[in-house]
């Protein structure tokens, strides 16, 4: 045990001790949070916080019923949407004039949607919501995907059915600057901070998973693992003062993104620390485990940087942490469902800011789960001390 | 006592032998050295009976005790300095002895480790600062902290410069008067000469002859060395013919003459100068060493 906390101090002073290394480890999660919560947070602005603006959305109710007419109430019952109900064309006519930023067509047979689902998804159909949305205020998508997400979830227990299309036919100049102003305050249920925030979370996350096993291969290379090796020092013990390091690192980085976003940026605070925790833990085991499982194929430091780069780049950019799922082409919809960051973001914000998850709670859970599986037992078979 | 047996180690690498059914062993209180070039298969033998490596085929046993089968119970009462082995670079010198004595049971007091290394003045430096003769210094260092009833050198004093290796030598003889076993490796004549009770020398993964240094040079050698350096005279055809050489042995730098009868030599030698007209001014008479012992058994010089 003596020799355990010599070497988590030794651990712990090598890191700290580097600098540069330390301070990316703190600057890097808090220059995330703050530019991405200047970009997408309303509190920044001028214009917002007051609560009387209001934005205009056009709803086209095609398939008159109870179901279109409820996703209708939920609408209203945003206080910064003042709904307008139109036909289709003249709220087309008036989106193309810039004069209103989001219409939403509920198209004829929605209203059936409770009855006829067992049947779509028999048949792998799916009913789409044509929505147009400016660019300048594709923000406003997560509230309204956020919307329809928990409505199908509420009537048929699981979204799957209903997809949103959408439009972004570009309104004359005069238009976008007239409106450019509008913009929705953070505390109602389309806060993008919420979206945004765990999403950056998970990312530090991976990061930190990802390159801090760097330093095992460091002192794979170094030979230190194997001096390590000539003394009694059981390798478990070893392992167990790295993955202690890696975790409570974590912790640390975890903190510093939810404490600066909630108090700078206003991200929801949802559940409770413990249960936040829980889910950061899993992060951190599922890509300390595969940056782990990374360094197998790595021989030296800067191969292994690379590896860890192209990792980190592939999953940072396709597993839609930076922009909400719908606005993604088709084709990057089917390969985010490879990423596992994809599932780590999901489940964060459904753990810190109480978001409903895309994908469900439990698949987050399975496939984390299942890649600190993959990745530990191939580490384990092929990891090389030296 | 016998604290290192081997017994018909064998370990290949791909195709390639790297240990060749060795078999040595190693008494308590001794320096023992195995001696050989690069690839020889030194450092397999060395990792293998430390633990750190599984063996083909053979016995090992260390301390009464087979390493591959307990390597933990072995690596307990051992202390090991591994050849290019790296530490921690942001510790100093005195948190890594720190560390590593955190591993064993019963290890040295710091302080007197730290002073017998002569790093005192170093204690407090971090290790990234050391230089190369210091940083070897303290992986020796790491070695002694164990208070190992053997102590395991994997080169120990490579990259360290003269005056350094000597006082390493110091200590590893200091360790002996402390009653510890050293087991090293080395591919430097002198420090095998100098500081080993006993020496096995090793070629393609055999030892090719064990014992003493004197042992092996009475063994191999009855006669003087005489080497001469002159270009002029070293590369004469007529040096083969002189009746009282036994052998004549061309190296690069110089030609190095055996002889059992120096003075006859010495006549020849001066007779011929004198025919070819060449000053005879630079020559050096010296015993047989190690280095000769090698050269003689493998028809190859070891090379640093």
């Amino acid at each position: 045990m003596k020799g355990f906390f010599q070497l988590l101090m030794a651990n712990m002073k090598e890191i700290f001790r580097d600098r540069m290394q330390f301070g990316w480890f703190i600057l890097f999660p808090v220059l995330f949070v703050a530019g991405f919560g200047v970009v997408f947070s309303s509190s920044g602005s001028p214009a917002a916080g007051d609560g009387t603006m209001k934005f205009p959305v056009s709803i086209v109710n095609e398939g008159e019923g109870a179901f279109t007419a409820a996703i209708t109430e939920v609408f209203m019952n945003v206080p910064e949407f003042s709904v307008h109900m139109k036909t289709k064309d003249e709220a087309l006519h008036e989106f193309a004039g810039g004069e209103a930023g989001l219409v939403i067509i509920l198209p004829a047979g929605l209203e059936v949607l409770p009855v006829a689902a067992g049947d779509l998804i028999k048949e792998d159909r799916k009913i789409e919501i044509p929505v147009y949305c400016r660019p300048d205020q594709m923000y406003l998508m997560y509230g309204v995907n956020k919307i329809f997400h928990e409505a199908e979830k509420k009537v048929l227990g699981q979204p799957s059915v209903m997809e949103i299309k959408l439009n972004t036919a570009f309104p004359h100049d005069d238009g976008l600057e007239n409106n450019g102003d509008n913009k929705t305050s953070n505390n109602a249920g389309l806060n993008m901070i919420d979206y945004i925030l765990p999403g950056i979370l998970a990312m530090t996350l991976m990061q930190l998973g990802l390159f801090g096993s760097i330093r095992v291969l460091a002192l794979r290379v170094a030979k230190i693992l194997k001096l390590l090796g000539a003394t009694p020092l059981p390798r478990g013990m070893f392992l167990a003062c790295e993955i202690l390091i890696r975790v409570g690192m974590s912790f640390i980085q975890a903190l510093v993104v939810i404490i600066i976003g909630h108090y700078a940026f206003g991200l929801t605070l949802a559940n409770n620390w413990l249960y936040i925790a829980g889910w950061v833990l899993l992060g951190t085991a599922a890509f300390v485990a595969m940056g782990y499982m990374f360094t197998i194929f790595a021989k030296t430091v800067e191969s292994g940087n690379a590896i860890m780069q192209l990792a980190q780049l592939m999953m940072m950019f396709l597993s839609g942490i930076f922009m909400p799922f719908d606005l993604l082409p088709g084709y990057l919809k089917t390969v985010m469902r490879f990423i596992p960051l994809t599932y780590l973001a999901d489940g964060l914000r459904h753990a810190v800011a109480g978001n409903p998850s895309l994908y469900g709670v439990t698949t987050d859970l399975a496939v984390l789960l299942g890649v600190t599986a993959f990745c530990l037992i191939t580490t384990v078979k092929r990891f090389k001390w030296e | 006592m016998t604290v290192i047996e081997v017994k018909n180690l064998t370990k290949k690498y791909g195709n390639l032998k790297a240990v060749d059914g060795l078999s040595l062993s190693v008494a308590k209180g001794e320096i023992f050295g195995m001696l050989g070039p690069n690839g020889a298969g030194k450092s397999t033998t060395f990792e293998i009976t430390t633990g750190l490596l599984h063996r083909d085929s053979g016995n090992v046993k260390v301390l009464g005790v087979d390493p591959q089968k307990r390597p933990e119970a072995v690596k307990a009462r051992i202390g090991v300095q591994l050849q290019a082995a790296q530490t921690f670079r942001k510790l100093t010198v005195m948190e890594t002895l720190k560390l590593f004595a955190g591993f064993y049971l019963n290890p040295l007091p710091v302080n007197e480790i730290i002073t017998q290394v002569d790093l005192a003045e170093k204690q407090h430096s971090r290790v990234e600062t050391l230089s190369g003769g210091q940083k070897q210094r303290l992986s020796v260092a790491i070695a002694m902290i164990s208070n190992g009833e053997i102590i395991f050198l994997d080169e120990p004093t490579t990259g360290l410069d003269p005056q350094a290796r000597r006082d390493l030598w110091g200590s590893i003889i200091e360790l002996k008067n402390l009653g510890k076993t050293v087991f090293l490796t080395t591919h430097f004549m002198e420090e095998a000469q100098k500081l080993c009770d006993r020496v096995a020398i090793i070629d393609y993964g055999r030892i090719v002859a064990l014992g003493s240094p004197q042992e092996l040079i009475t063994a191999h050698f009855h006669e003087m060395s005489l080497e001469i350096v002159q270009p002029e005279l070293r590369n004469e055809p007529k040096l083969w013919e002189l009746t009282s050489v036994t052998e004549v042995i061309a190296l690069n730098e110089h030609t190095v003459l055996r002889t059992p009868n120096l003075t006859a030599t010495i006549r020849e030698l001066s007779a011929l100068a004198k025919a070819l007209t060449i000053n005879l001014d630079d020559f050096r008479i010296r015993q047989a060493n190690l280095e000769d012992v090698f050269l003689k058994l493998t028809g190859r010089r070891i090379k640093p």
